[in-house]
């Protein structure tokens, strides 16, 4: 059995919401990624999956349990632990060359290294030719893709994806993940990835992790046995479908409790009534 | 089924014309936007001679275009006018300049550490909401009638607006922005110099621009209020030798020099900020 890189051990979180009751966003989640491993956790939205992967980067801090990563406690963030954002975080004011080179920058990579790294993995992502141009004048898919890059660039010991895909229109997206994933194939790179989209967890992941909603836990943990390199005719397979109605199952239970609680604290505001302005504009 | 779709096609929906100027907020050709432009200036240019031509108004109250031309050229030959202007735009920019030296730093620190907020917020809410020409009287008391007392009025007036907005600017950088330089290495001060302070710049920029829009009101009052030199000076003394032309000359110089101003700004950021969206093109 391969060596497990990243542990996460009894991990909980508490939100304390000013004058509301506590929110139980994690209760006792139990996971790990194995070296080398693309692993995908899929839940519904409000299940806690981005809290989880905040707490592994060291953005937030775990009400209890721990994060291991190669055996030693996770503190705060760190270059061992690239993370791809759902939201645009490129800086505007550097170009696609200098974003990607902004970690090795930062830990003083001489200017030689910074060099055939950076050309390396611009041409790894796709984006030859546009080394000197400004953020702005990207497409969203290429954003990710630098911002990927940009990630890769510290050699970190695991990458972390939240979401990297949500703003992304369909099309671009099934594009964006075969990318992703033969990058991580070819460069051998351990992944945990988070999204809400079932396909995209099954077609990327060697295991996927089915989490609940409210307190997030791990439900189920799917292994996905499916050989590399996979293309997209793996998505119309009969393992995958099969694959897929099950988690489907699954996370439904889970979007209806989370519809459920949402109906209820609808209710709970409309219960207040209407504003003295609301009710002066009709 | 073609015969459905044939009578679809044929329906009664009115066809929007390409230049529709009645639509709300449908684009124009840009010649005709130009067109509509121009059309505002020389209704008023127009109505203006009409006025003046007629003799409806007395040129005291309101003296025709071409007389003011002619005023303008005059000052301006005899150097007057070029010794006001150069008196208003010097004491401006010294103004501006120490305002916004101070507080650029401390609108970013303001933005970004809650107990530097905490230290600024309630005192300068407190002296932002005292009109800066109330100010005016204790000024003069302390720094008599001179250059110094305007700057004091066009740094008061500003610096206490341009701390807030700034703050604001550099509190409303996103917060993945930040976090995505720890999870490549940043400490916090890297974080503070690579990352926040190049995203506030267009913010920055956008509100230095506004201000020193403020800072030309703020620096007429004051030198209306007391002063030697100046557009506002010229200004009351024309007033008082009842020369209207003159009151309008300086109106239009002032106009101008905003126009000049904000040009270049809009230009200094092109320069400076290429890669902003702010920058255009």
């Amino acid at each position: 059995m391969a060596e497990k890189k990243l542990i996460i051990e009894n991990v909980s979180k508490v939100f304390h919401t000013p004058g509301g009751h506590p929110i139980e966003a994690l209760t006792d989640v139990n996971a790990y990624v194995e070296e080398g491993e693309f692993v995908t956790i899929v839940g519904t939205s409000g299940c806690g999956k981005s809290t989880l992967l905040r707490i592994v980067a060291g953005l937030d801090a775990p009400s209890g349990g721990r994060i291991l990563l190669d055996g030693r406690e996770v503190g705060g963030p760190g270059a061992d632990r690239g993370m791809v954002f759902q939201s645009y975080t490129l800086y505007e004011w550097l170009t696609v060359y200098d974003n990607i080179a902004f970690g090795m920058r930062l830990r003083g990579a001489s200017p030689s290294e910074i060099h055939d790294k950076v050309r390396f993995l611009i041409d790894k992502v796709g984006l030859a030719g546009f080394d000197d141009v400004y953020p702005r004048f990207l497409s969203g898919g290429m954003k990710q893709r630098v911002a990927i890059a940009r990630a890769m660039a510290n050699d970190p010991k695991i990458l972390l994806l939240d979401e990297p895909f949500g703003a992304l229109d369909a099309q671009t997206r099934t594009i964006m993940q075969e990318l992703l994933l033969q990058v991580a194939e070819e460069q051998k790179i351990t992944v945990l990835f988070v999204t809400h989209d079932i396909d995209e967890a099954i077609f990327l992941g060697d295991a996927v992790y089915v989490m609940s909603f409210r307190p997030g836990t791990i439900k189920e943990e799917v292994k996905i046995d499916v050989p590399h390199p996979r293309d997209h005719e793996v998505r119309t397979s009969p393992f995958f479908t099969e694959i897929k109605r099950r988690i489907t199952q699954s996370i439904r239970e889970e979007t209806l409790k989370a519809v459920e609680a949402s109906d209820a604290s609808a209710r709970g505001l409309s219960r207040r009534g209407r504003s003295w302005l609301a009710r002066l504009f009709g | 089924m073609a015969v459905v779709s044939e009578h679809r096609c044929e329906s009664k929906t009115r066809k929007w014309s390409d230049h529709d100027v009645f639509q709300p907020k449908r684009p124009i050709p840009r010649n005709l936007y130009l067109t509509f432009s121009l059309t505002g200036f020389f209704i008023l240019l127009t109505a203006w001679v009409t006025v003046t031509a007629a003799h409806w108004i007395d040129p005291m109250f309101l003296p025709s275009p071409w007389s003011i031309l002619q005023e303008g050229w005059r000052m301006a030959a005899g150097g007057e006018l070029w010794e006001h202007t150069v008196a208003s735009v010097t004491t401006i920019l010294m103004g501006f300049a120490l305002a916004a030296v101070v507080a650029v730093p401390l609108g970013i620190l303001m933005g970004s550490f809650k107990f530097v907020e905490a230290l600024v917020e309630p005192l300068g809410n407190f002296i932002r909401y005292l009109p800066v020409s109330a100010m005016i009287p204790l000024l003069i008391l302390w720094l008599g009638i001179g250059r110094m007392e305007k700057v004091a009025v066009i740094f008061i007036g500003t610096f206490f607006q341009l701390i807030f907005l700034i703050a604001d600017v550099s509190a409303n950088i996103p917060r993945d922005l930040l976090e995505s330089a720890y999870t490549l290495g940043a400490r916090k001060r890297d974080v503070v110099w690579r990352v926040l302070i190049p995203a506030a710049m267009p913010g920055i920029f956008d509100n230095l621009r506004m201000t020193l829009g403020w800072a030309w009101t703020y620096l007429i009052v004051a030198e209306l209020v007391s002063a030697q030199r100046g557009l506002g000076y010229m200004i009351l003394q024309s007033m008082r030798g009842l020369n209207t032309e003159a009151i309008f000359v300086g109106l239009g110089v002032i106009g101008f020099l905003g126009l000049v101003t904000d040009q270049s700004f809009k230009l200094l950021t092109r320069v400076l900020l290429p890669w902003s969206e702010k920058a255009g093109y």
